[in-house]
């Protein structure tokens, strides 16, 4: 090891290049002295300046997590539903990718790439129609690539960091990517990139570099098969990251509001669809128009109720109102069913008025029980609503396992309507 | 400066990569800079005025080749925390380094919240990293592709917009020939990321030039550990498109004259992605 440090030395580039000057009559030894002794000053002196220069302000922490000029929580985002030109029911797919075409329509800063999400990947068979492209695995871009052109909407490599840290750099510069990881399953290559990169470039920069980004992602279970990794959930990881928004609609129209504001604002956004919510009959609405949006952070109370609370989001809001209809007729309890939509930031001002009124509360989500989105809620309700409450705060959720393929271990595993209803009917009496 | 005769002149600017007698100079300057302040920052750790060291020490004059190649504000750069001298070539200013070095509420680049080295600066177009190893590669694909589109696009970078629009706060600026630097070291070769960054780069003929700074150690483990033959070069030759070289970096000569080419590559849109190994030992 000693002689390989000596070798180094000798293969000291400012040694090598001294010495080049100095042979090649550039500079004489005198003068590089002089143009040391300078350097040295300017050092020394920027060291007195640095080492003099005000600390930053501890009231400045929270300065750039997310963007201090457009929040997505603004009003600005608050727009009254339009008139119903087309009152045909459309799926949350159907609306979302309405959604995606009217944003691209509107703004030629955004671009959708990401697995198989192209009509075509080959130019020529995009209007030859030879051969069937796919337009997303659940089809939710589909058609995309073929109105807007194969430079604003295609297929990415197999390869969820690269969707994501490309997607990173051309936020930077200002692009709009919408990128779509497959499935929430395979997000975790992609980790990496949002944990230490996406959710982060605003508050490490101080403000000056930005990467509004939307990531959509299908999520979810129910599937009847759909097996360890088919079926995840997982959002309360990303929740527990500062800097990105995460939003989960339960519904079409939301959706469409959701989406819009998740690709107007200026924060990046992860934004959940349920695979089973795609094409329910529950939750499907009329095309809400090309401006309708939903500002993030407001909860939507789907069904009020005098007795009990249950704050949920995602595939467990039909299974909810179903339970809740359940109650009401067998057991003469009112339920009051809170769809949060939008879990960071989220909405504990719904949570807490309902609370107030019902004073029991029961939070349910379809991802694990321990560590999960419920657990920092019933946690935060237990802090700050103690005593408004009659009973413990409850937790409904799937098992702290994977989610097995045989459709009897799936229905175990995962929370159930019954679930739901047995929880609300026993806390109401507690 | 000494004196020297016409024909001597013309033969040294050609080994130097066509660097006049006062740029020569003026390079010098810029590694001896770099490596005063690495040694500054040494001493105000030692008396625990800053709290983290990240030397830029043998790698100056490849750096400073790179900084002097290209253009700031005008090109695009993701370098890694090894890259201190590039950033002094391209206009940072000691005082620069040494506010985010002290952790100071003026720093420039961070406001006190990233550790020093992490090059950060609006104006050259140095874009804020992480201390994670690889990520960069791949936003200096995604910044390329962006130049290519707003280059293809022109009038989606154009509009005033108003409130509920992210529009308003972004400040698009781009040029037909702009180039990207990303670099990396030789043992952040073996992330997947790099890797990722090379594929997308080499498919969409991307104006990137990926610089692997070959020190020979990640940490306390050898190249041959991360790199299979101890030599990233061959492993990379395959891939279509690549502009590819393998240099001495502790030769400042032969350091510009490969990064100018290199970067003249990009600038021309020859369509090839240049890799350029720089070996250190
Ligand atoms: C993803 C990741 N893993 C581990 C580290 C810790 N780490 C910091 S530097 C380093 C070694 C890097 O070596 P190399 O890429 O050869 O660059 P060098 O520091 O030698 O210039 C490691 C392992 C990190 N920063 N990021």
């Amino acid at each position: 090891m000693p002689a390989e440090l000596e070798a180094d030395a000798l293969r000291d580039p400012i040694g090598r290049m001294q010495a080049l000057l100095i042979r090649e009559g550039i500079l004489t030894e005198e003068q590089v002295n002089a143009l040391e002794r300078e350097v040295e000053d300017e050092v020394r002196h920027a060291a007195d300046v640095a080492l003099a220069a005000p600390l930053p302000l501890v009231s400045s922490i929270e300065r750039h997590v997310y963007s201090e000029d457009l929040k997505p929580t603004d009003s600005v985002f608050a727009t009254p539903l339009p008139p119903v030109t087309d009152p045909a029911e459309r799926t949350m797919a159907d609306l979302i990718n309405h959604t995606l075409r009217d944003e691209m329509r509107r703004d030629e800063r955004v671009v959708i790439f990401g697995e198989d999400v192209a009509d075509a990947s080959r130019d020529q068979h995009l209007h030859s129609g030879a051969l069937k492209g796919k337009g997303g695995v659940f089809k939710l871009t589909a058609g995309l690539q073929t109105e807007f052109g194969s430079d604003r909407v295609f297929n990415s490599p197999l390869a969820e960091a690269n969707i994501t840290g490309r997607a990173i750099g051309m936020a930077v510069r200002g692009m709009k990517p919408v990128v779509e990881i497959q499935f929430f399953d395979y997000i975790w290559p992609a980790m990496h990139q949002m944990r230490n990169e996406l959710s982060v470039m605003r508050w490490r920069s101080n403000g000056t570099f930005s990467c509004p980004i939307v990531m959509r992602v299908p999520i979810g279970g129910y599937l009847t098969g759909g097996s360890i990794y088919h079926s995840q959930s997982g959002e309360s990881i990303f929740t527990h990251t500062p800097g990105v928004r995460v939003v989960m609609p339960s519904n079409a129209r939301d959706a469409a509001g959701l989406l819009r504001t998740a690709i107007r604002c200026d924060d990046p956004v992860l934004f959940l669809e349920h695979k089973r919510l795609y094409r329910e009959a529950f939750g499907r609405a009329p095309y809400p128009g090309p401006d309708y949006a939903i500002p993030f952070g407001k909860a939507s109370t789907l069904r009020t109720g005098t007795d009990v609370t249950l704050v949920t989001y995602g595939a467990l809001v039909p299974r909810a109102l179903q339970a809740a209809q359940r109650l009401e007729r067998e057991k003469d309890i009112s339920a009051e069913i809170i769809d949060l939509r939008s879990l960071s930031p989220y909405d504990f001002e719904t949570v807490a008025e309902s609370v107030r009124k019902t004073n029991r509360v029961i939070v349910a989500h379809e991802d694990m029980r321990s560590w999960g989105f419920g657990a920092e809620l019933a946690a935060r309700i237990g802090e700050e609503l103690f005593h408004d409450l009659d009973a413990p705060v409850r937790r409904v959720a799937s098992m702290d396992t994977f989610v097995a393929y045989q459709p009897v271990l799936e229905d175990a595993i995962l929370p159930q309507a019954e679930d739901l209803f047995a929880a609300m009917a026993e806390l109401v009496a507690f | 400066m000494g004196s020297r005769t016409a024909g001597t002149q013309q033969a040294a600017l050609r080994k130097s990569g066509g660097l006049t007698p006062e740029q020569m100079v003026q390079f010098y300057r810029t590694m001896y800079l770099s490596r005063r302040i690495d040694d500054r920052e040494l001493l105000l750790k030692k008396q625990q005025k800053i709290f983290f060291q990240i030397s830029c020490a043998g790698h100056e004059a490849l750096l400073v080749a790179a900084g002097m190649a290209m253009r700031p504000g005008y090109d695009w750069f993701f370098p890694y925390y090894r890259d201190r001298a590039i950033c002094l070539a391209l206009g940072n200013t000691v005082t620069d380094q040494l506010l985010q070095a002290v952790g100071a509420g003026t720093d420039p680049a961070s406001g006190g919240r990233q550790m020093p080295s992490h090059w950060t600066s609006v104006p050259l177009n140095i874009v804020s990293p992480s201390s994670s190893t690889a990520t960069q590669c791949l936003h200096a694909v995604g910044c390329a592709e962006a130049g290519v589109y707003w280059n293809a696009r022109p009038q989606a970078a154009l509009g005033s917009y108003g409130a509920g629009d992210y529009r308003k706060f972004k400040n698009i600026h781009f040029h037909n020939d702009e180039v990207v630097y990303t670099s990396i070291g030789e043992g952040s070769t073996s992330q997947g990321e790099f890797w990722e960054a090379l594929n997308t780069a080499s498919n969409a003929k991307l104006p990137v030039v990926f610089v692997v700074e070959d020190n020979g150690y990640a940490i306390s483990t050898p190249v041959e550990t991360n790199t299979p033959g101890g030599n990233i070069s061959r492993l990379i030759a395959n891939f279509p498109n690549f502009h590819f070289s393998e240099i001495d970096g502790t030769d400042p000569e032969e350091s510009f004259r490969a990064m100018r080419d290199a970067v003249a590559y990009c600038r021309a849109r020859t369509r090839h992605t240049p890799v350029l190994a720089f070996s250190e030992r």
